[in-house]
């Protein structure tokens, strides 16, 4: 039977409460720490027991944007995970399960999938407890695919050393013992392999991470949130930063109180964020006005999630594209970015800031669930944090204030529409801000001349702000009879996609968008008119991206493919799609 | 002056529909005085005035706010104002009695003083006077 | 040190568009007074208010304002004080805003006790939408969304604020302009989060609880002998308290209750506006690198 080496995916499926994602997550820390590119993807339930879970780990030597369908060993936790997932085991592939869960062993062996029982709970109950029975999962995993211990065992030690020497020493005996049974049982009729690689360690990252580290960088030391799934980790990771950074996180009481705080703490001159999912973006809508017209920054991370309403709180979609880009009453100019993948969500996460601040309106970074929390591991160096800048626009230093002359004039016209901005504290700027129409000063008016003149000086901001819009990029062939049009995080499995076909004898290439709005006309024009055939990839029913490219270009797409049923597409899907 | 013949007196100088309009309207600008005048102050006039009106003057304190001014002081007297029978948008949704209610409010403070100034020693005035929050002094001083 | 007379640097040119014998008149002379007795210039003061009539408090001043959006002004001088808590963050708004759409953020920010002063404009109605009845109208209360009266009990914010564990509640009386500076300099110099619930008339469209009204129950526990602000239990009583006699004065105050952002551990090596003037002129980028070492 025809094998692989490092280039494989492994499954681990069970209950929720079976801690799928805690072993997942130490898996692929053990074959990151051996060199190999690893991405994962997490499927989980908004339960805390029950229901079906899985971590689907894929493995290559190459950069990998990606999970991929087609899966090679496959960690049945529960007796539902075989069945489930069946379909999409390769032929040579293998299951490895522990006794008390049925396996349909014909009918696995009738697809060419042997079967790999193991004894996982006993060798757990003997050599430590039932509930390192995982532990035994993963050792069995790594010996069939001939990966080294040593690996695993170094994430367990950092793992569970907080609880404690004893527990270390156990998951070890289990590991152990596990392995050495795998390997002495099945891997020699497994043909899938995988091999350390002479590479310095890499991180392993996801979306909210990178968005994280970003701000971070960026200047921000003020975020405030309400939890919400699949948003909550941003908070959470900085909060657990070291104090002296100088990061002030605040657990407010509910979403319009999180962005409300980002507004107010903007406003007094820091770098403010917040982050949410659609429901609480929803909450939130109200107050993005008052940012925007009151032209405080602001920064909101929105990681969408399947809707409408509570819908999928687990699961991912790309369903709020055009409500972000027009909520709340009125008009006023913002920046929407969506970045497709850990790196850009890095550059995202600072560079927002710097547009908030340089066109004072809000940022909105537009994530998604798959985004958010599937890893993938990065070189240390792709974070390079010499590239941050943090440029503040027309924000007055205490030496611009000094030489200030009288009479402040917070919303000042100007050609740009960008007003010098003080923040509040300084005798020379004392100036009042007013969600209702004002003047230059602030002062609440009507009066039509300066409505008129305070509206074009807002939204021509829009125009500044769209001259730093990048435009849609190219992936694949420069020409190509096929050319996908896709968003946010679906590059990963549209770039999969396109090699995909490519490298099955087809002319596929990408455009993908990260900038949204201001919307990049010119160039998405130029681009999509000189496409041949253009198909547009969604995860969500009403491709809210075609409409928007319509709307603002009037071109069309000559087809879409759609996904909403809260499952990232896999670059399978899409080649399954086109056929 | 009896208290009957006050109130007549508020009421027709001030072309007030009732005897109870006119009442209300006094009783309010007693009261607005009470606020301001200091307990020495007030026993002063005490022979002035009849006793349903020196009454109101009971809670007068030992010393006033001295930072009541023209405003607070006409909030006494706008409260009895009809303002609000009939909404008007272009009024910003107030009544259209609502709109003049800081002049009227102003005017029956004026009725108001006005007798009462008839009924003190002309001798009292400007003391009485220079005792009152800034506005409301000329106002007792032109009525 | 700046004395009293000094209260005219926050003297604004902005015409004020209050209803004649509106309370707010002497609400903002007494918070012009309080500020001006204890110092405080102009540019070091944050007035964030909400929507209302009472709301538009911070055009008619000269001092930083932020007029923000209906029930959030809590929320958001929460979030400028933690960016900066240099500033003396005062909140304005009135009793729909602050204990109708913005209950939740008023009891949250009564646990908080961030060092910030709100001062609430009850007059018991909803005035700038011309005349509804609001949490604090009393039941039976008549207006148009009340036609049959008010069916609630009214909302208590003594009582809730002291339930919710607020370190000094206080009420006034905008007729007693003198009382209230007292009160609002009080409630500045509270170091925590200080209500000060102020009764005022609107004379437009409140025909109950009108001056006389309030003159007639409201009577000052300075001058209550024995009265103990710092008793939690005889505050309760007195927060029950409304109807026939109504107390003016400080309720409740313990002094000595950290702050919200005083224990905030961020904070303790300067606040996020602080940092980001000196990020920008010494970016440090080098603290960033050893994070990486927890994704690995």
């Amino acid at each position: 039977m025809a094998g692989t080496t490092n280039d494989m995916s492994v499954l681990i499926g069970g209950d929720a409460g079976q801690g799928v994602e805690s072993s997942g997550a130490g898996l692929c820390q053990a074959f990151a720490r051996g060199g190999l590119q690893v991405f994962a993807m997490q499927d989980y339930r908004s339960r805390i027991r029950g229901g079906h879970n899985f971590y689907q780990i894929r493995l290559s030597e190459r950069t990998t944007y990606s999970h991929s369908s087609p899966v090679h060993l496959v960690l049945a936790l529960t007796a539902e995970t075989v069945p489930l997932h069946v379909d999409n085991i390769v032929e040579g592939g293998a299951v490895i399960y522990p006794e008390r869960v049925e396996v349909n062993e014909e009918a696995l062996k009738e697809r060419g999938v042997q079967c790999f029982a193991m004894p996982l709970v006993a060798i757990a109950e003997e050599h430590g407890s039932r509930i390192m029975t995982n532990t035994a999962a993963l050792a069995a995993a790594a010996s069939v695919c001939g990966w080294p211990l040593n690996y695993l065992e170094s994430v367990m030690r950092d793992n569970f050393q907080v609880k404690g020497p004893q527990v270390v020493e156990s998951n070890l005996a289990v590991a152990k013992a596990a392995y050495d049974q795998a390997q002495e049982r099945y891997a020699a009729a497994f043909s899938y392999k995988l091999k350390p690689l002479e590479a310095s360690p890499r991180m392993l990252i996801n979306g909210n991470q990178a968005i994280s580290l970003g701000a971070l960088a960026g200047g921000c030391r003020f975020m405030s949130a309400y939890p919400m799934t699949p948003a909550t980790s941003i908070i959470e990771w900085l909060s657990a930063l070291p104090r002296d950074l100088g990061i002030v996180t605040k657990h407010a009481e509910d979403e319009i109180a999180a962005v409300c705080m980002a507004i107010g703490a903007s406003y007094a001159g820091a770098r403010a964020m917040t982050a949410t999912s659609g429901g609480g973006f929803s909450l939130m809508a109200e107050a993005l006005g008052l940012a925007g017209m009151t032209e405080v920054p602001l920064v909101v991370v929105e990681a969408q999630r399947g809707g409408p309403s509570t819908g999928l709180p687990t699961r991912t979609e790309q369903g709020d594209l055009l409500f972000v880009i027009s909520a709340s009453q009125g008009e006023f100019p913002r920046v929407v970015l969506a970045p497709g993948t850990v790196e850009e969500c890095f550059e995202a996460g600072w560079r927002a800031f710097n547009l908030a601040e340089r066109h004072q309106c809000p940022v909105i970074i537009l994530s998604d669930q798959f985004l958010a929390s599937s890893l993938r591991s990065l070189d240390k160096g792709a974070i390079d944090f010499s590239t941050v800048s943090i440029d503040r626009g027309q924000f007055l230093s205490t030496e611009d204030l000094e030489r200030l002359e009288d009479g402040y004039r917070r919303f000042a016209f100007t050609d740009s529409g960008i007003s010098p901005r003080a923040a509040p504290g300084h005798p020379k700027a004392v100036y009042a801000a007013s969600s209702d129409e004002h003047d230059e000063y602030g002062r609440i008016t009507e009066e039509i001349t300066n409505r008129r003149r305070m509206m074009d000086k807002r939204m021509r901001k829009l125009a500044a702000a769209a001259e730093e819009m990048r435009p849609p990029k190219r992936y694949g062939p420069e020409q190509a009879d096929l050319t996908l049009v896709c968003w946010g995080s679906s590059y990963g499995p549209c770039r999969e996609a396109v090699n995909l076909l490519n490298s099955n004898g087809d002319s596929v290439n990408l455009i993908h968008f990260s900038d949204l709005w201001p919307f990049p006309e010119n160039e998405a024009t130029r681009m999509l008119k000189a496409c041949r055939h253009t198909v547009a990839v969604e995860q969500n029913y009403t491709s809210q991206l075609a409409r928007l490219i319509r709307m603002c270009t009037g071109f069309k797409v000559d087809r879409t493919i759609n996904k909403y049923d809260g499952r990232p597409f896999s670059p399978e899907d899409i080649v399954a799609e086109l056929r | 002056m009896e208290y009957r013949e006050f109130i007549a007196q508020v009421q027709a100088r001030g072309k007030l529909t009732s005897f109870e309009e006119a009442e209300a309207a006094t009783l309010a600008v007693m009261r607005a005085l009470a606020e301001v005048l200091c307990r020495e102050r007030a026993a002063s006039i005490r022979t002035y005035l009849p006793d349903e009106l020196f009454c109101l003057f009971e809670r007068c304190r030992p010393k006033a706010d001295p930072f009541i001014d023209s405003q607070t002081f006409i909030g006494w007297a706008s409260a009895g104002l009809d303002a609000i029978g009939m909404p008007d948008k272009t009024l910003g949704g107030l009544d259209l009695f609502a709109v003049d209610a800081a002049d009227e409010a102003m005017r029956r403070c004026g009725l108001v003083f006005c007798v009462l100034k008839s009924c003190l020693d002309s001798s009292l005035h400007e003391a009485f006077a220079r005792e009152l929050p800034e506005e409301v002094c000329d106002w007792f001083r032109a009525a | 040190m700046v004395t009293r007379t000094d209260a005219k640097i926050y003297d604004s040119t902005v015409e004020v568009t209050w209803c004649a014998g509106c309370g707010d008149f002497a609400i903002l002379k007494a918070l012009k007074l309080a500020l001006a007795d204890l110092g405080i210039a102009p540019h070091q003061v944050l007035l964030v208010s909400g929507i209302g009539c009472g709301s538009k408090l911070p055009d008619y001043m000269n001092a930083n304002g932020y007029m923000t959006i209906h029930g959030r002004p809590l929320a958001v001088a929460t979030g400028a004080k933690l960016a900066n808590p240099e500033l003396c963050v005062i909140v304005v708004n009135g009793d729909g805003d602050s204990y109708g759409i913005g209950g939740n953020h008023f009891v949250h920010t009564c646990r908080r006790n961030p060092d910030i002063t709100q001062i609430v404009e009850n007059n018991q109605i909803y005035g700038l939408t011309k005349g509804q009845y609001s949490p604090t109208s009393d039941a039976g209360f008549i207006t148009t969304t009340s036609p049959d009266g008010a069916i609630e009990a009214a909302f208590n914010p003594a009582a809730i604020a002291l339930a919710a564990g607020a370190t000094f509640i206080a009420r006034s009386f905008s007729g007693d302009p003198k009382h209230m500076a007292g009160v609002i300099d009080q409630g500045v110099r509270h170091r925590g989060y200080a209500l000060i619930d102020v009764l005022q008339p609107c004379v437009t469209f409140n025909r109950v609880n009108t001056y006389a009204w309030y003159r007639e129950r409201i009577y000052h526990l300075e001058e209550e002998e024995g009265y103990d602000p710092s008793d939690r239990t005889a505050a309760w009583h007195k927060a029950q308290e409304w109807g026939e006699r109504i107390p003016v004065g400080v309720i409740f105050q313990v002094e000595g209750v950290p702050t919200y952002e005083g224990q905030v551990k961020a904070l303790e090596g300067g606040s996020p506006v602080g940092r980001l003037l000196e990020l920008v002129k010494a970016p440090a980028l080098e603290q960033y690198e050893s994070l990486k070492e927890r994704f690995v």
